[in-house]
């Protein structure tokens, strides 16, 4: 209670120059500079650093930031930051999957209500939803591409068979390459992960994984349908491709120039320049294929149903640290604010190709990835614990040594599916 | 005396099982030797005059040299040691296993039980070769006469007949042994293979039920010595402050009074400053710390929120801290308690000085003692503190963190972590589970990769160097050169490398199927079988170097004249290696071959590098959102536990407490029972 009353003093404290009329986020002529850290995706550091620049030549408060910028993947910088907290960035990029867990380890905090209009009135409706938690906006959308699709070589598959999953198999399967070397398919199923892009067979299904939240980031509620029979057609479809002889576990378009080389790596926009440096003019980029299962399992094409793969689609956000000096954090999202803009997203995408969440921004955007994502059967990319996709990733696993019929099918989704009790719990 | 050399002994009297009184004639002179009423085993007593036969013998004069008798026992003592602590934690183990079973009073923790017995059947199995090595030893010193109790006088003796040779007093000791129901050495030699095998077997676990009585024995005295060792304390203590001057006195409350008032201004300032160091840092922080300890903090974070700027955050507790904060306030607790004792013991002495009017230590004559003969201290202290600070209390406190429910959950910053007794170590072996069956196979897999990466490495690269260093090779420090260049490169390069050489779809494979020898790219890393040949033959690649630059400069420092005496006794190179080198070898490389194991166990590097853990063994589930592979051994499970999606820094700790269990067990015992730990004339 003593510590209560202490916060609630310091926060008064805090509070008391706001309170007498001197705004923070504007007209306050008073010069001062914060030093900061900055964890930024990769490719992006310099740009960011000019960024900052402006941003400190621009800005009428007087206030300016000394900046560290630091590259720290999205997929690992919340993971980096509940280990070391203290350590953490002021600013850091995270992708959307991370969202929950950053909230429930209070690595982020509430926006105040410019920085939400600013979001709201600039962003894709889609990657707003995305940034909130518990009906609260908690970091600002940074792009709006984060999804996969499949690069392709020309050369081994056909341009008229990358509808079709089967078709691309056998094409694949056919080809002999100089030394009657074979080509291989890449798609992360079983490596780590392998969930993120194996979740896409269980949504061409029809299958919903939806997880709800509290304010505080923790799940309190799920509906799970993957345990069902569009889930079994989900786990033989991934078990066609895990059998496939020249499959490979990996999302690597590095796989492109291997020592046994790849026709198709299944990745995101991320990968476009090196896809587009190994293959040249024989890269191809279309949306993910769609394939066949018959009431067998094993269908080949025109047998049975046909099943779209659907890629996620979400954002990359940009968030704050929890500061404790008010101001600080006022500034630091003024700052945020206008590194998400429509300028700086659109210098980002032609940096390093970028989707960008901004709605302006993104209209003028256009490239090969691009298209192929906004071509794409897509799922929003929601909330979700992150025990949920090992499980996923595990079940996957234990499919390619699976017998392959419906009961040991049925056991792994059964256990996947009494697994997800605990996560709600936790 | 010689083995071989003939005397004239007489054993007068009744020599077993009665106390002896043994006569001997050496020499023209008689003697008898006496071994005390008391002595510990009288079934012993036989030889222990032998003993003294001998070592009066060699001595050449009137009294017995037992310094030799006794340097001649050690590695029998340090045999002894590791026997009687393995018994004893192996009683204790299926004590409280069969307790746990039994009872079923804590039905939860059965699994302790269990382990128990586990820990029991691999002493036993571990025992019983250190038995037998025990035996054979006991057997060597008994022919050579040297053994081991206390000898309190050698007299000249007269009128008993000499009569005995050496040979007969040994047919008198193996018969006092079959007495016991043990065989005669002659019916011991006569059994076959398989028989003295059972022979053995049956002789050790009969032996049991005694090395129990008597372990038990000798550890309830311990016990006993260290109760009274602390009830001594205490009463002294008492004893101090009721008959010790008003300075000791004052002492008790004011640490370094009663040296100050007797001029040992030095001691009394050290003792003074380290009072109120504690003091002060019990006031300002210590308390704090140790009042949290119990709950890990109950408050993470208070928050401000204004519409217009935002939310700021203040952090109240960080269990983190707390838990570390805590520990060190509880070593610093007991360093206060250790050096208060030792204030109130020193005002004691000063005391007992000060009456009997001698004159006390000066500081002067402190500090030059700490140059001289206390000079140990001097040169130890900043060590063991280095020690504590950066080994122990580490050590300790990720032990603890095994007993907090600390993950990504509850990381301690934004979600508070706190204690949660032993359900962790029940998680991991919790029976029939997925983790408990991981963590079987992986601890097995982690001793079979430890074993064989080191033995494979040790003999491989001792052969390299034998061949290198072997005459007629030419070119010899090319082929020296051409193995170090794997050296020379960084382990994580070449690793990294080759691990994508072996790709499935790398160079080797697309080269192979290229030249048309293989239809479908060979599994190296996705095969689990394959996998594991593959990083033990790479490491033996990366290793074989180093033990090859280790064992050529003690290779050729084997005397030539051993091989030489030893082709001319008609020794071929299979013995000379099993007789001369391998033994020359294990001696000097001993240590090396124990931390080497050891660092195989904890071998990070090769395992990662190489494979990552994997290929992924999907069927034994996830733990902290980590897939272990059938590659992980124990700590690179640990480390994809700890960076894993759930970060489960709980049960990576588990698994810490238990790697350094296994390793702390195996380096006890390997290290007291290597060759290396004995003196050279020992092993010679």
């Amino acid at each position: 209670m003593k510590k209560r009353f202490l916060a609630l003093g310091m926060g008064a404290l805090m509070l008391l120059p706001a309170l007498c009329g001197v705004a923070a986020c504007g007209g306050n002529k008073d010069s001062k500079t914060y030093n900061i850290t900055v964890w930024v995706g990769e490719g992006t550091d310099t740009l960011t650093k000019q960024q900052i620049q402006r941003f400190n030549e621009t800005n009428e408060d007087g206030v300016t930031f000394n900046a560290s910028v630091r590259i720290v993947s999205e997929s690992k910088a919340v993971g980096d930051a509940s280990s070391k907290p203290q350590s953490c960035a002021d600013i850091f990029c995270f992708a959307q999957d991370q969202l929950a867990r950053a909230v429930y380890g209070k690595l982020l905090a509430p926006l105040n209500n410019g920085s939400v209009n600013a979001i709201t009135s600039s962003c894709d409706e889609r990657s707003v939803e995305g940034a909130k938690i518990g009906g609260t906006i908690r970091a600002f959308p940074l792009t709006y591409d984060n999804g996969y699709f499949m690069y392709y070589d020309k050369r081994v598959v056909k341009e008229e068979h990358i509808g079709s999953l089967e078709d691309i198999l056998a094409d694949i399967d056919a080809y002999k390459g100089e030394g009657g070397l074979p080509r291989n398919f890449s798609m992360n199923l079983t490596d780590d992960g392998g969930s993120w892009y194996s979740a896409s067979f269980f949504y061409a299904t029809g299958c919903e994984s939806e997880w709800t939240t509290d304010d505080e980031g923790n799940f309190i509620d799920y509906s799970d349908t993957f345990k069902s029979e569009n889930g079994l057609i989900a786990l033989k479809g991934i078990q066609k491709v895990l059998k496939f002889s020249k499959y490979h576990a990996s999302a690597e378009v590095s796989d492109f120039k291997a020592g046994i080389p790849s026709a198709v790596v299944v990745s995101g926009i991320w990968g476009y320049n090196a896809a587009k440096n190994a293959l040249g003019d024989n890269l191809g980029i279309a949306p993910l294929p769609s394939f066949w299962v018959d009431a067998n399992g094993n269908g080949q094409k025109d047998e049975g149903e046909s099943y779209q793969l659907k890629t996620y689609l979400g954002s990359k956000f940009m968030g704050i640290k929890p500061q404790s000096d008010l101001y600080r954090v006022a500034y630091l999202q003024k700052l945020a604010q206008f590194l998400t803009n429509e300028q700086c997203q659109k210098e980002r995408y032609e940096a390093v190709g970028w989707g960008p969440s901004n709605k302006a921004a993104a209209a003028s955007a256009s490239s090969p990835a691009l298209n192929a994502l906004k071509e794409s059967a897509t799922t929003p990319q929601g909330q979700y614990p992150t025990g949920w996709w090992a499980k996923l990733d595990v079940m996957v696993g234990n499919a390619k040594t699976s017998a392959g019929d419906d009961a040991s099918l049925n056991a792994l989704l059964t256990t996947y599916s009494n697994a997800l009790n605990e996560l709600k719990k936790s | 005396m010689s083995k071989r050399e003939t005397m004239e002994l007489a054993i007068g009297g009744e020599m077993l099982p009665m106390h002896p009184l043994l006569n001997f004639k050496y020499q023209g002179e008689r003697y008898a030797a006496f071994t005390p009423a008391d002595s510990a085993d009288p079934s012993e007593e036989g030889e222990v005059a032998l003993t003294h036969v001998t070592t009066k013998i060699e001595s050449s004069n009137g009294s017995v040299d037992l310094s030799a008798i006794k340097s001649n026992d050690n590695l029998e003592r340090k045999l002894l040691l590791i026997l009687s602590t393995c018994i004893i934690y192996l009683v204790l183990a299926l004590c409280i296993s069969f307790t746990t079973l039994v009872f079923v009073l804590w039905p939860k923790f059965w699994w302790i039980g269990m382990m128990l017995i586990i820990i029991g059947v691999v002493a036993l199995i571990m025992l019983f070769p250190l038995h037998i090595a025990y035996a054979q030893l006991r057997k060597q010193r008994r022919l050579q006469g040297l053994q081991k109790v206390t000898c309190y006088e050698v007299v000249p003796c007269e009128g008993n007949d000499p009569i005995f040779a050496e040979f007969e007093i040994r047919y008198q000791i193996l018969e006092k042994l079959s007495k016991n129901q043990q065989l005669s050495m002659l019916e011991y030699q006569r059994l076959n293979f398989r028989q003295k095998f059972l022979y053995k077997l049956k002789m050790f676990f009969r032996g049991i039920p005694r090395w129990f009585a008597r372990k038990f024995k000798r550890l309830g005295l311990r016990l006993k010595a260290f109760g009274i060792s602390i009830w001594e304390n205490i009463k002294d203590i008492g004893r101090t402050f009721k008959n010790g001057s008003w300075k000791t006195r004052v002492s008790y409350l004011f640490m370094g009074f009663g040296n100050l008032s007797h001029r040992q201004v030095l001691r009394g300032i050290l003792f003074f400053l380290f009072e109120a160091s504690f003091v002060v840092f019990m006031v300002l922080s210590g308390g704090h710390w140790l009042g949290k300890f119990g709950t890990l903090g109950t408050t993470a974070y208070e928050t401000v929120y204004d519409p217009e700027l935002g939310e700021a955050t203040i952090r109240v507790d960080n269990s983190f801290k707390i838990l570390l904060y805590g520990l060190l306030t509880i070593f610093f607790i007991i360093a206060f308690i250790y050096t208060w004792r030792l204030n109130v013991k020193q005002c004691r002495i000063l005391d007992e000085i000060t009456a009997t009017g001698k004159r006390v230590k000066s500081s002067k004559e402190d500090i030059q003692s700490l140059a001289d003969n206390e000079f140990h201290k001097t040169l130890l202290s900043l060590p063991v503190l280095g020690i504590v600070m950066f080994t122990v209390l580490p050590i300790i406190f990720m032990i603890l963190v095994g007993f907090t429910n600390y993950d990504y959950h509850y990381d301690g910053y934004g979600n508070l972590f706190t204690w949660c007794g032993l359900d962790n170590f029940n998680t991991l072996f919790a029976f029939g589970s997925k983790l408990s069956l991981a963590f079987g196979e992986i601890l097995a897999w982690t001793l079979i990769w430890a074993v064989v990466a080191t033995f494979s490495n040790y003999f491989l690269g001792m052969f390299v160097a034998m061949m290198i260093n072997k005459k007629g090779i030419k070119i010899k420090k090319f082929w020296r050169t051409i193995l170090v260049m794997t050296i020379a490169i960084p382990q994580f390069i070449s690793l990294l490398y080759v691990s994508n050489l072996f790709a499935e779809n790398g160079i080797v494979n697309a080269t192979l199927m290229r030249w048309g020898w293989i239809k479908n790219p060979i599994p190296f890393w996705g095969n689990g079988t394959l996998a594991k040949v593959m990083v033990l033959v790479i490491n033996i690649w990366v290793g074989i170097p180093y033990l090859m630059l280790i064992t050529t400069g003690i290779l050729m420092n084997i005397p030539a004249d051993l091989y030489e005496s030893a082709q001319i006794d008609g020794a071929n190179a299979f013995q000379q290696f099993c007789k001369i080198t391998m033994p020359y070898m294990l001696f000097v490389t001993g240590p090396y071959l124990l931390t080497n194991f050891v660092s195989n166990i904890n071998n990070f590097n090769v395992i990662y590098l190489l494979t990552q853990g994997g290929p992924r063994h999907f069927a034994w589930g996830e733990v902290g959102g980590y897939v272990a592979g059938d590659t992980t051994i124990l700590i690179t499970w640990l480390f994809g536990i700890t960076t894993g999606s759930e970060a489960s820094y709980k049960m990576a700790s588990v698994i810490g407490t238990l790697i350094f269990l296994v390793v702390s067990i195996i380096s006890l015992i390997v290290f007291t029972i290597m060759p290396s730990t004995r003196r050279e004339e020992d092993y010679a």
